[in-house]
């Protein structure tokens, strides 16, 4: 009976450790119109080296089964509709399409591509996948391919966001940057007949269009700042306004050094902040009502800023709103971001894959995104009068003002670590607007030390200044 | 003699020839068990003591230096007094209600309304995380849910549920509460339902009324029972995760505060920053710290038992 007793302990011992060793263990968008697609040509450039004509046929006559990997649902028809259209011309190749909200995209990657057991084709940012690069873990783009990039049919911006260690490292397919949405009926109703131009037009509509009930709760925000939400994006919707300042996150201590500090704790990001924290005590915005373009759809906000995309998610979720928006150019700079296709090195068909990424980059391909997406191509050599003229929700995107400044997310791999923790720091001052609003010293003494945690990670990552 | 293994090798011979049975079908598992669970938390508790980067292993040894670090970093203590925080809440609450609960169904309502109540408070469990978190999203909406659109029936402020750092905080726990005190009822049902009626019997015929049988009768022969409901909610509770990452979600525009616990913290230095070895030790904390509550649960519960 002893023994029992003891085996049983024992057991039970075992039993408890196995629990807590598993308690420890790694546990559409409807298009816009497509009107203007017909119209829209290849204004100049050179021309994407063919796809379909290639001397030999790199699939091959055997069957071919191409996965395309992405990190934005809404381009899963533009890859199924080229995808269709190779397979016209290469009838032994079949397309499968895998993509993910962003985040999980880029989890997915973090260990797919190391396992060798991502898609045939992945499509992120170079910025992003540039530690899988120097692991060797993606293909080098075949010269031909790079020629074609740096040829004339991209801006310096796309080539410079596709270039990592001075190499073209992947071809770019779209592109996005932000632009300022406004609801025209709100305006009109304030007696605002033209969009705001500069940053303080911007800041006065705010106050003109913000709305609260007879408790003081605002019921509609003059603009919709980004106020919280996990991982980096709080902290690029500030650097996006920091940009109309001139000012970056981060910034290289001059140019080609590799060293880098933060930049966003001047008397400028000092001001920005302090813009916010004010806004939320003088109610033209909440953290409590719908923000984004969730909010500016159910009419819970009358400005935000947001990339093209909101243009087809509006035709999709509020086609009322259709009409009765529009949307301007940020004043003086903006973020510029270009998703581009990579091959990894464990691809099986790898001369395909380069293929139909050549066959992407053709215009019927490219002028497909907008219509079909809502994002821009990367190409700028097409002709996009026509589809403007069809769609005007994307002027701001497509007319910018001479002498706009186009930043980038800088070539570092602890990037994202550092925008990350600035957007924590950013989500607690908002919540603590009450005492932080009217306290410039305050706010500068926070700038202050989240700026010393921002160069401690550059430093870290043997970027420090 | 006090030791596991002390008694472990005081078995004699014939005990364990009794046993092979049972050791022999239990084998396969283990050995799955051991390389599924075993192998990769010892591998984690060696990533631990390197610079390791999710795509570039075994950078460099760095000793004991993330451990070091991660008791300086805030957002490690923050996730260490939430995480805390929640798991004591959720654990006391959950399994108090779950234990009222059970009283109830266990003896005083039988039969099919029993059983229908019974599968109602049950259901939660079978439901996942995801879409419950979802729906719960909707309902904590400082404007539309319907949680202040029922304290505003009662004279009460809309409160902000996914904004504030406290109310974010007490949100997680309810929406947890709700999914976990069904799994915590039926246990206590099935161990309440154990315990011979002629014990309540006797008590009865000597006078004792039900709260006397519970507190003499019930609790103590549930003690086995509520001590593995009380360690299996402390550790889900240590675990928590899909809840709060669901909640502050990057969906565009809802208002989601993002409460930080360990296993989200051990997610973003690992998945996102890269940052294994940092990550890793974290995870061998948040083990030392389920270990730790553990036996002192079964000290203190057995304890008393005793």
């Amino acid at each position: 009976m002893q023994q029992s007793v003891g085996l049983r302990k024992g057991l039970a011992l075992l039993a408890a450790l196995g629990l807590a060793f598993g308690a420890c263990s790694p546990a559409a968008t409807t298009a816009p119109s497509a009107a203007g697609t017909p119209g829209a040509t290849a204004a100049g450039g050179s021309t994407a080296p063919s796809a379909s004509t290639a001397v030999a046929n790199p699939c091959g006559d055997a069957p071919v089964a191409l996965n395309i990997w992405g990190g934005y649902p809404e381009m899963d028809a533009v890859y199924k509709k080229a995808g269709e259209a190779y397979t016209a011309l290469h009838p032994n190749v079949t397309f499968t399409i895998f993509s993910t909200d962003l985040r999980g995209f880029e989890q997915k990657l973090t260990t797919a591509l190391p396992s060798n057991t991502a898609g045939d084709v992945v499509i992120r940012t170079a910025n992003f996948l540039s530690r899988f690069i120097d692991q060797g873990l993606l293909a080098p783009v075949p010269d031909d391919l790079a020629a074609f990039v740096k040829g004339g049919s991209y801006s310096d911006t796309v080539i410079q966001d596709s270039t990592y260690k001075d190499k073209v490292v992947g071809v770019p397919i779209f592109s996005s940057g932000t632009a300022l949405y406004y609801n025209t009926d709100m305006l009109a109703e304030v007696g605002l007949t033209a969009p705001p131009t500069t940053m303080d037009m911007i800041w006065d509509y705010a106050h003109k269009l913000a709305k609260t009930d007879a408790s003081g709760n605002v019921t509609r925000a003059g603009i919709s700042f980004r106020l919280s939400g996990q991982g980096s994006g709080v902290a690029e919707k500030f650097w996006i306004l920091l940009l109309q300042s001139g000012h970056e996150l981060v910034k290289e201590t001059s140019p080609g050094s590799g060293k880098w500090a933060a930049d966003y704790n001047g008397p400028d990001g000092a001001k920005l902040l302090q813009i916010y924290v004010d806004g939320l005590r003088d109610k033209i915005d909440s953290v409590n009502i719908d923000a984004d373009a969730k909010g500016f759809e159910n009419k819970s906000a009358a400005m935000f800023a947001r990339e093209p995309w909101v243009v087809a998610d509006i035709a999709t979720n509020a086609p009322d709103l259709v009409g009765h928006y529009g949307s301007v150019s940020l004043p003086t700079g903006d973020l510029g971001g270009t998703e581009t296709m990579f091959v990894p090195t464990s691809a099986p068909n790898a001369a395909c894959s380069w293929d139909f990424i050549k066959f992407l980059t053709e215009q019927d391909q490219q002028l497909s995104i907008p219509t079909i997406a809502g994002w821009l191509p990367s190409r700028n050599d097409l002709d996009l009068t026509a589809f403007l003229a069809a769609n005007p929700g994307y002027e701001g995107f497509l007319k910018k003002p001479a002498g706009m400044k186009v930043s980038l997310t800088p070539p570092l791999p602890e990037f994202d670590e550092l925008e990350t923790k600035l957007a924590t720091h950013l989500v607690d001052a908002y919540a603590d607007y009450a005492n932080l609003a009217g306290n410039p010293d305050k706010i500068q003494a926070l700038l202050n030390t989240w700026a010393d945690e921002t160069n401690q990670i550059l430093a870290k990552g043997g970027h420090g200044s | 003699m006090n030791s596991p293994l002390a008694a472990v090798r005081a078995v004699p011979r014939r005990t364990w020839l009794r046993y092979r049975f049972v050791f022999l079908v239990l084998a396969p598992v283990m050995a799955l068990f051991i390389y599924v669970r075993i192998l990769p938390t010892g591998q984690a508790v060696v990533m631990s003591f390197f610079k390791w980067e999710l795509i570039k292993p075994a950078e460099q040894f760095v000793g004991l230096d993330n451990y070091a670090n991660l008791l300086k970093d805030d957002n490690f203590r923050l996730a260490f007094f939430n995480t805390t925080i929640f798991a004591f809440f959720t654990t006391i609450i959950s399994v108090a209600v779950a234990l009222l609960l059970a009283a109830l169904l266990a003896r005083a309502v039988r039969g099919r309304l029993g059983g229908a109540l019974e599968l109602l408070y049950f259901a939660p469990v079978l439901v996942s995380m995801v879409p419950v978190t979802l729906g719960w999203r909707e309902i904590f909406n400082y404007n539309n849910g319907i949680l202040n659109a029922g304290l505003g029936a009662i004279g009460i402020g809309k409160q902000p549920w996914l904004s504030d750092p406290t109310m974010a905080l007490i949100a997680v726990i309810i929406l947890s509460v709700w999914k976990q005190l069904g799994y915590n009822m039926i246990i206590l049902i099935v161990g309440m339902r154990a315990i011979p009626r002629v014990f309540h019997e006797a008590a009865a015929v000597d006078g004792a009324g039900a709260w006397q049988q519970f507190r003499h009768i019930t609790m103590p022969l549930l003690a086995p029972v509520l001590l593995f409901v009380i360690v299996i909610t402390t550790i889900s509770s240590y675990n928590v995760f899909t809840q709060v990452y669901v909640l502050a979600s990057d969906v565009q525009g809802a208002p989601g505060r993002l409460v930080r616990v360990i296993v989200y913290d051990i997610f973003e230095n690992g998945f996102r920053f890269f940052n294994m070895g940092y990550a890793a030790a974290e995870a061998v904390y948040l083990f030392l710290i389920v270990i730790v509550l553990t036996i002192i649960q079964f000290r203190f519960l057995r304890g008393s038992d005793q």
